[in-house]
């Protein structure tokens, strides 16, 4: 124990408005629930109530290292409690229920690497898992609770993480805050960041890895017993998230050659070397050991994007209509504004970081780390222009977080250029403060669905707002009244709730290579479709009527690459999805509504 | 007996500059052991003496009990929730990585960010890695494994540093720590206010996503089972009660009917029926509601043959 000052008062003040804020959003979500008017309005108030004052504390000029350390730590708890109010006790995300999977699999069966039906690969990165699941048989907490805790304390050791391994990059805590602020107020931060998936886990362990490199270097730190710990961090990052690794990885060898490069201009800063080796020793070790199907998963991911790129590049290709969704969906004025303000006031102060880092003289020990972070930073205009490929948007928001780390840095420098420390002017804490707003709420807009903010009525197709109490009703009696791990077909909200409220084991043609997409995107059923269903060995067959009503909002009913079969702009004919209701050998078993079951043992016995 | 062969033995084996562990006694005020200080007329009440035997101790000897105590609730499962969620939360997400940077930087002085960052980042990091060492044992890790196998870790952990580390009494540290640490009053209605407001945020929306149950609908099921055998059953997940009358017919014969079963909200009935001629001919099943008894609510069937297999 350590003796310690008290909280600054002046902090706890901040903390009140943030958290009078963070009650606003609360009232919001209830208000979109109930479908009430006004939840919009209510909700960008608290939003930005909540981020504004402790995101102003944390870089204003004058503020101890401690309120900024304060202030940071609040940010991030009070951000995350943003998304745990939406679906308090719950895990809706599309992600979430993927690993939730992955998480029962353990519970039930005590072994890793059980195969996943939702997410095949989420099976080879154990690692979040297997944290939940210890903090859940410790603690005693449900799996939706326990999942919650652990990305929670991933996200503040990724904001502290990156404060302190900043301060030692730039030799000081307001820009080591400023840049945690510009880094929280990312696009994928307040949502995407904070969802139960691999991912949130491990950019908290990479950016751990990045502290305790710097932090070796520094006197009287015991060398073996930080090779110790970096190999903890190491092992533990390669067995949670693939892409996190390697972009570590990959940082580590820019920073390296920047600082090998440096040295013939007199820098003596050192380079990660060793550091990327054991990354890169770990990474192939676990690639060797159980995760082998990860660079097929990725170039399925990457490929379609690049091909699109490549496309609009060559002017082969339609670009993406932005600010458009899936189903046509135009986002209001006032979002397109905010969007486009957000990203010209990145690039704006990206030219001015990058300008304060050109001249002015920095200490030599300090030049690799930020020159390299200034280069990832120079991605950010890129990122920009995926936006316009249909699956570079995709990318862009993914990498976002990675993105930012650089543009932490490089944006610190230029916030500590508007508001000099010399003194606390109000005009430019005022002109740093609507830099934050629209830069914040601007990315927020950006990098999640602006129609899943907010809690509301069931959508076609919209991931989080496509599961309601039906679709959870049918799933968990799937599991009490037909047993677990039935093969089912079914649309892509359905097969995550199979999957996890149901313990079935749904069959796509992403996991499987059966592509039952088809059997629900055909006019009627015919052999075609008899011959997946018995290729696959679906038993079950999920129809979920709601389909019909609308398009779907993320571009997809089922998965990637299913069949373009539906009349053009319209959505599914109720008809299609129908017609099970004659097929001689289903039995519907279950009629829920809107949705049906229908039990396909007869056709399977046909063989 | 065990405290004087420990301290010889240290003694013995300490580095230079290193402060060897002192008796129990030596940690008594110079006033009650100096040559001058009178015996004690009467033995201190055992309640006393077993505190100031325990306020002795070192941090690393009194976190290392608290962590025994904290592994065995969670590996028992003994006491309320809240206990055991005292209990596992430090065990999973603090305490591994407090004891794993205890012994790769001895002796490092840290700042509290620090030593959060540290603590919370490494224990995640031995959490992540446990799974993958119990998943190669015979006993997997689907129970309490891994908090015991953490909290075994810790304890071993802290056992090392103990021996390591100079002697300091915990009760002394915490005294300090909270005379530095004590908030004043304007301090405690702020933070206080802090967590009253976030804490309402949560329990509201808690609430209100309770209350959100859609626009409510009826679960209706007809599951064969072997030889002829029918489960049926209803559940009403409307916000109102309901009357429904159920007609299960084969062949285009009625096999059996229930003419009023009523649910209130969240209610379920079930019941099993059994067909004349097994499956060959397949089984229709009609739902109707009491507010429209001739249409058609639910309609369920199995195929001649189907189902059963």
């Amino acid at each position: 124990l350590e003796r310690t000052e008290p909280i600054p008062a002046r902090l706890l003040t901040v903390l009140v408005a943030s958290a009078a804020g963070l009650l606003l959003v609360a009232l919001a979500d209830n208000r979109a629930r109930a479908s009430v008017a006004g939840a919009q309005p209510l909700f960008w108030a608290g939003l930005l109530a909540a981020y504004l004052p402790l995101a102003l504390l944390a870089l204003a000029p004058g503020v101890s290292r401690r309120e900024r350390v304060g202030a940071l730590v609040s940010l991030t708890v009070l951000l995350s409690l943003v998304k745990v109010l939406q679906q308090p006790g719950a895990l809706t995300f599309y992600d979430e229920l993927a690993h939730w999977r992955s998480l029962l699999d353990i519970q039930r069966t005590g072994r890793l690497f059980t195969p996943n039906p939702l997410l095949g690969i989420s099976s080879s990165y154990p690692g979040l898992e297997s944290a939940t699941a210890a903090l859940a048989a410790a603690t005693g907490l449900p799996a939706p609770a326990a999942a919650a805790t652990v990305v929670g304390a991933a996200r503040l050791v990724l904001v502290l993480a990156l404060f302190l391994f900043l301060e030692r990059v730039t030799g000081a805590a307001r820009p080591a805050a400023a840049g945690a602020v510009v880094f929280a107020s990312n696009p994928r931060f307040v949502f995407f960041d904070d969802q139960f998936a691999y991912e949130s886990m491990a950019l908290g362990l990479a950016a751990l890895v990045l502290f305790l490199e710097v932090r070796r270097s520094e006197d009287g730190v015991p060398r073996a017993g930080t090779w110790a710990l970096l190999a903890v961090c190491a092992a533990a990052l390669a067995v949670t998230h693939h892409a996190t690794s390697y972009l570590l990885l990959a940082f580590l060898v820019l920073w390296a050659l920047v600082a090998r490069v440096l040295r013939r201009f007199g820098g003596d800063g050192r380079a990660p070397t060793r550091l990327a080796v054991l990354i890169a020793v770990v990474v192939v070790l676990w690639l060797g050991v159980a995760a082998r199907p990860t660079f097929a998963y990725l170039a399925g991911g990457l490929a379609p994007a690049l091909q699109q790129v490549t496309a609009i590049v060559q002017h082969r290709g339609g670009a993406r209509h932005l600010f458009q969704a899936s189903n046509g969906q135009v986002q209001p004025r006032w979002q397109q504004a905010l969007g486009l303000g957000s990203a010209l006031l990145i690039t704006g102060a990206l030219g001015l970081g990058l300008l304060r880092l050109w001249r002015e003289r920095l200490d030599r020990r300090r030049q690799a780390p930020l020159v390299a972070l200034a280069l990832v930073a120079l991605a950010y205009p890129a990122t920009l222009a995926l936006h316009l490929a249909p699956d570079g948007a995709e990318i862009a928001n993914r990498t976002s977080e990675f993105v930012f780390v650089g543009l932490a840095a490089v944006l610190a420098l230029a916030i500590d250029r508007v508001w000099p420390p010399r003194a606390w002017e109000h005009v430019r804490g005022a002109a740093v403060a609507g830099w934050l707003s629209v830069v914040f709420s601007g990315g927020t807009l950006v990098g999640w669905p602006p129609q899943l903010l907010l809690p509301g009525p069931y959508l076609v197709g919209a991931d989080s707002r496509s599961i309601d109490a039906a679709g959870v009703a049918a799933a968990t009696w799937t599991r009490d009244r037909l047993g677990p791990d039935h093969r089912f077909g079914a649309d892509r909200t359905n097969r995550n709730l199979l999957g996890t409220y149901g313990g079935q084991y749904p069959v796509s043609d992403y996991n499987d290579g059966v592509v039952t997409a088809q059997v629900f995107l055909s006019p009627a059923f015919d052999g075609a479709d008899r011959a997946i269903l018995r290729q696959g060995g679906v038993r079950y067959l999920l129809v979920d009527r709601r389909l019909s009503t609308a398009r779907p909002l993320v571009g997809l009913y089922f998965e990637d690459g299913e069949p373009d079969t539906r009349p053009p702009g319209s959505p599914i004919p109720r008809s299609w999805l129908a017609k099970f209701d004659t097929v001689p050998e289903a039995s519907l078993v279950y009629d829920g509504g809107d949705i049906r079951i229908y039990d396909m043992e007869a056709l399977l016995r046909e063989r | 007996v065990s405290v004087r062969h420990r301290q010889s033995r240290r003694s013995r084996h300490a580095p230079v500059g290193r402060r060897p562990r002192r008796r129990a006694a030596d940690l008594q005020p110079p006033e009650a052991t100096g040559p001058a200080a009178a015996p004690p007329a009467h033995r201190p009440p055992v309640g006393t003496e077993l505190r100031r035997r325990i306020g002795e101790r070192s941090g690393w000897e009194a976190l290392g009990a608290l962590v025994a105590v904290a592994t065995l609730i969670t590996v028992t499962g003994a006491g309320d929730p809240v206990l055991r969620l005292l209990a596992g939360l430090p065990l999973v997400l603090v305490v591994p990585g407090h004891a794993l940077v205890a012994l790769a930087w001895p002796g490092q002085r840290l700042g509290m960010a620090e030593r959060a960052l540290l603590d919370l980042g490494l224990s995640l990091a031995l959490a992540a890695l446990s799974g993958l060492a119990l998943n190669w044992t015979p006993w997997g890790l689907g129970g309490v494994q891994p908090p015991l196998l953490l909290g075994l870790f810790s304890l071993a952990g802290i056992a090392v540093v103990a021996r390591r580390e100079p002697r300091r009494p915990w009760s002394a540290a915490l005294a300090g720590w909270r005379r530095s640490a004590a908030p004043g009053s304007h301090h405690a209605v702020l933070g206080g206010t802090a967590a009253a407001l976030v804490a309402t945020a949560v329990a509201f929306s808690v609430w209100s996503a309770a209350q959100d149950r859609g626009p409510g609908f009826t679960q209706a099921w007809l599951v064969p089972r072997a030889a002829g055998r029918l489960d049926i059953g209803l559940r009403n997940d409307q916000a109102r009660a309901d009357t429904y009358r159920l007609r299960l017919t084969a062949g285009g014969r009625t096999v059996r009917e229930w003419p009023a079963v009523r649910l209130r909200p969240g209610q379920q009935w079930s019941a099993a029926a059994a067909l004349p001629d097994g499956a060959a001919t397949g089984a229709e099943l009609a739902v109707y509601r009491a507010e429209q008894p001739a249409q058609v609510y639910r309609s369920l069937r199995v195929a001649p043959g189907g189902g059963a297999g």
